[in-house]
């Protein structure tokens, strides 16, 4: 359950929750692009720690934080090796310890590299865990406004995308007991050799395919018959209205851009 | 009103004629009325057509011959399908599969947002709806953390939000439990008593409408009979090639009565006892 | 063969070595014996813990603490997690876990592993079906999809049957399904029982249908078993009753209301169908009217 408790909003109450989604989502642009940009080990660090800050006043679990970034390791580890041990360049210092050596620029490098996975997969976690999906949905569907323009199905992306989020735990419950029920008729082919294990599959896969298009069916015959018509005729759920913390954290998210290109 | 005119209706009505001839109709030559205020009930085994008719009221599919028209607009006139469809709700079977919110508020507000209910009202109304139906939650409670039974509440809060005339419940009870089951049916029976509309039920449990006008009978795509349940019941044969089962109480009067004694239809425990006691 | 609880407890939360688990228990020290042949229902609403109850059962989880024996077996100890393919386990609405194209791949599907023979498979396929009361020739090379809510779930019910199981679970194996698919089920899992004597256990809401073909009945509720007996006398007990937010089932009622009046004997719990409770009532008119 871990898997799905990780992306799912749960109301809090934490300040980060009534920042407007539109600059929620600009704020975490701007953020990403100066995360990417700096190459200045102390900056992304601060940045790093920034947001680990957000995370406690967000309210989430430490015990979450601490699992998203242990599922990463493995990342880490081989991005740390590949940085210092592989692709070390000819002429920088080289530490050696025991059998090991490597270098101190690659392992700066590594770091840096580490921080920057680290630092977009919490920025997008906390966008995530702090933003209630429809508002999400909202907030994307007017900063993609103009794109209509151009007869790009916004609102039907949108749409798409915050039911997908929705339905996401009922498909990983539903998954789960469809693996235990073709278990439970297969005779024991799960401990069987692999090819017999390849051959259960299919019996887990075609389920849940014709379980989801029973799903989205009902689903669209509900909508449609709750007066859905696309965005045709309708009035947002809220009014979105900036307020000055959402201008404070604006301006905050372009000097921290700027910093970068200072330092 | 409702007014069904000799309706039939194929799923994935093909062009061509002749391949038609093969496949059989979910309904055919349907013609009944719906009164407004009336409590209708569609009985049937399944298969046998009455949720068919259902989407049909409501434009969600359309007649392949013949017409449905709700108060005077024509399902297949797409200019009046909007009207149609506020007027006619549907509470469906599968509680899982109707809920387009992550939160209950969030569901409520999607059905009022497309109608362009103005938005400075919608919080009002989903307040008064989660109210309506005594759903203990408020609105930031998740979807996911409902009972069945809740989901089942909450799909009745969203669809009467948007003050339908019509109301239609497509087996909406058949996946709770007893004792959900029953709650629903109060919480239904209570909030017609403040706010009233045309309700059609359908359903395989006899027990639920046995307090409606009219119970109406389908067997393949037809509808058999309709009458009132008090005469209906009298013909459990029927109600069994229905793949209806009338209650234990029903049974035994049904019984009785054949044998020349004079018990109410609808006998309770207490009416059974005073029988008994009575004479002896 | 025999099913044995003993003291077992359950939690999902991790179990750390010389700490009692953490997290809260979803079963608590459950002793049971089920024994070859019985027709068992279980009730208790969601939450209850009976999902959990019959998933170690079919070895899909292991007891947190305490054992489950199998024939006095415990399968997790002795690592033969096989014998757990004596039990066949038919989840809810298994009609949705059909995949194949003819409805022989589907029933045949469990063989596969089992390095048959094409007669033995096509043998044991037949068997199952007849045991399901499906036409093998007429039903075989049909797709499952084409069929009626009625078919599909007996041809998923006959892909567990056809592993030849001693014990069946099944899951709420009436949801969805009309009176005449109902009625069929419940002789089709009273003929196996009776005539294979496998034991068949049940999830349940129906009290109706629990007390027409069950011979024992276990509410679970909170994690733990709030009564085991039989259901003409637990669906009659007003504090169980009151517990699940049950109403008596009429039959009981109105079987002691007519053994309250001395019209049929007293001694052990009944439940009349109507047709035996009208007979009983006019024979007692008859008799007052006799008697004025």
């Amino acid at each position: 359950m871990a898997g799905t408790s990780f992306l799912l909003y749960q109301k809090r109450d934490s300040w980060l929750e009534r920042w407007d989604p539109r600059m929620k989502i600009v704020a975490v642009l701007l953020f990403g692009a100066a995360l990417l940009l700096t190459h200045s080990l102390g900056l992304k660090t601060a940045q790093l720690l920034l947001l680990i800050v957000l995370w406690g006043m967000a309210k989430l679990s430490w015990r979450v934080l601490a699992f998203t970034l242990l599922s990463l390791s493995i990342f880490f580890a081989s991005t740390m090796i590949y940085q210092s041990v592989l692709t070390a360049v000819p002429g920088e210092d080289m530490i050696t310890w025991g059998w090991i050596s490597f270098s101190s620029q690659g392992a700066v490098r590594g770091i840096m590299m580490c921080e920057q996975i680290a630092g977009i997969v919490l920025l997008l976690a906390l966008l995530v865990r702090t933003t209630s999906p429809i508002v999400l949905a909202e907030g994307l569907e007017m900063l993609l406004k103009p794109l209509k323009k151009w007869r790009l199905p916004v609102h039907e992306a949108v749409m798409m995308f915050s039911i997908a989020l929705r339905f996401l735990p009922i498909l990983i419950e539903e998954f789960d007991k469809i693996r235990k029920a073709q278990l439970a008729r297969g005779g024991g082919f799960h401990r069987k050799g692999v090819s017999t294990r390849f051959r259960g599959v299919l019996p887990m896969l075609m389920p849940l395919f014709v379980m989801s298009i029973i799903r989205a069916k009902d689903l669209a015959v509900a909508m449609e018959s709750r007066c859905y018509q696309g965005d045709e005729g309708r009035t947002p759920i809220r009014m979105y209205r900036l307020r000055a913390n959402d201008y404070a954290v604006f301006s905050f998210s372009i000097v921290n851009l700027a910093a970068i290109f200072v330092w | 009103m409702i007014d069904i005119r000799n309706t039939t209706f194929y799923y994935n009505a093909s062009q061509d004629d002749e391949e038609d001839a093969g496949h059989k109709p979910a309904l055919s030559h349907v013609s009944l009325n719906i009164s407004p205020g009336e409590f209708v009930a569609f009985l049937g085994r399944n298969g046998s057509g009455k949720s068919s008719l259902s989407r049909l009221l409501n434009g969600i599919e359309l007649p392949t011959e013949g017409t449905v028209s709700v108060e005077g607009h024509v399902t297949s006139d797409k200019a009046a399908l909007p009207t149609v469809r506020r007027a006619v709700q549907i509470v469906f079977q599968n509680p899982e599969n109707q809920q387009v919110g992550i939160t209950v508020g969030e569901d409520i507000a999607f059905g009022l947002s497309n109608i362009g209910w103005p938005q400075r009202d919608i919080a009002n109304r989903v307040a008064w709806a989660i109210n309506l139906v005594g759903l203990d939650a408020d609105e930031d409670r998740p979807v996911t953390n409902l009972s069945g039974g809740e989901k089942q509440k909450l799909a009745l809060a969203a669809v009467l939000a948007l003050a339908p005339r019509y109301l239609i419940l497509d087996e909406a009870t058949s996946m709770l439990d007893p004792v959900a089951r029953r709650q629903f049916v109060a919480t239904l029976h209570e909030v017609r008593k403040q706010y009233s509309f045309t309700l059609i039920y359908i359903t395989h449990h006899l027990e639920e409408v046995t307090d409606a006008d009219r119970w109406i009978l389908f067997q393949s795509g037809r509808v058999v009979t309709s009458g009132t349940p008090a005469d209906l019941m009298e013909d459990v044969r029927l109600l069994q090639d229905c793949g209806l089962e009338l209650p234990y109480y029903q049974t035994l009067a049904g019984l009785l009565r054949e044998s020349g004694i004079a018990v109410p239809a609808a006998i309770n425990e207490h009416e059974l006892r005073e029988l008994l006691c009575k004479s002896s | 063969m025999q099913i044995k609880l003993d003291r077992v407890s359950f939690t999902y939360g991790k179990r750390s070595r010389n700490k009692p688990p953490a997290g809260p228990y979803v079963l608590k020290q459950l002793d049971l014996t089920i024994e070859s042949g019985e027709m068992l229902a279980i009730a208790g609403k969601s939450g209850s813990g009976k999902s959990t109850f019959l998933q170690l059962l079919k070895g899909f989880l292991a007891p947190s603490e305490g054992t489950v024996l199998l024939d006095g077996v415990n399968p997790h100890q002795a690592r033969r997690p096989e014998l757990f393919d004596k039990v066949g386990f038919i989840f809810q609405y298994p009609e949705h876990q059909l995949f194949s194209t003819t409805v022989f791949d589907d029933i045949a599907f469990g063989l596969q592993s089992a390095g048959l023979a094409d007669e033995e498979k096509e043998a044991r396929v037949r068997q199952a079906m007849a045991a399901v009361q499906l036409d093998y020739e007429a039903f075989k090379d049909c797709s499952p999809f084409e069929l009626s809510g009625g078919e599909k779930r007996r041809v998923a019910i006959a892909g567990v049957v056809v592993l030849e199981p001693e014990v069946l679970i099944l899951d709420e194996p009436t949801a969805g399904l009309d009176l005449q698919s109902r009625t069929a089920l419940f002789d089709l899992l009273h003929a196996m029982n009776r005539e294979q004597g496998i034991t068949v256990m049940w999830v349940s809401h129906q009290l109706e249908e629990i007390l027409e073909h069950a011979t024992r009945l276990i509410a679970l509720k909170e994690g733990t078993f709030l009564a085991d007996g039989h259901p003409h006398s637990l669906l009659s007990d007003p504090v169980l009753l009151e517990a699940f937010g049950w109403e008596e089932p009429p039959a009981l009622v109105v079987s002691r209301l007519l053994q309250e009046l001395g019209m049929i004997e007293t001694g052990g719990q009944k439940a009349l169908a109507p047709g035996e409770a009208s007979e009983a009532i006019i024979r007692l008119l008859n008799r007052q009217r006799i008697t004025v």
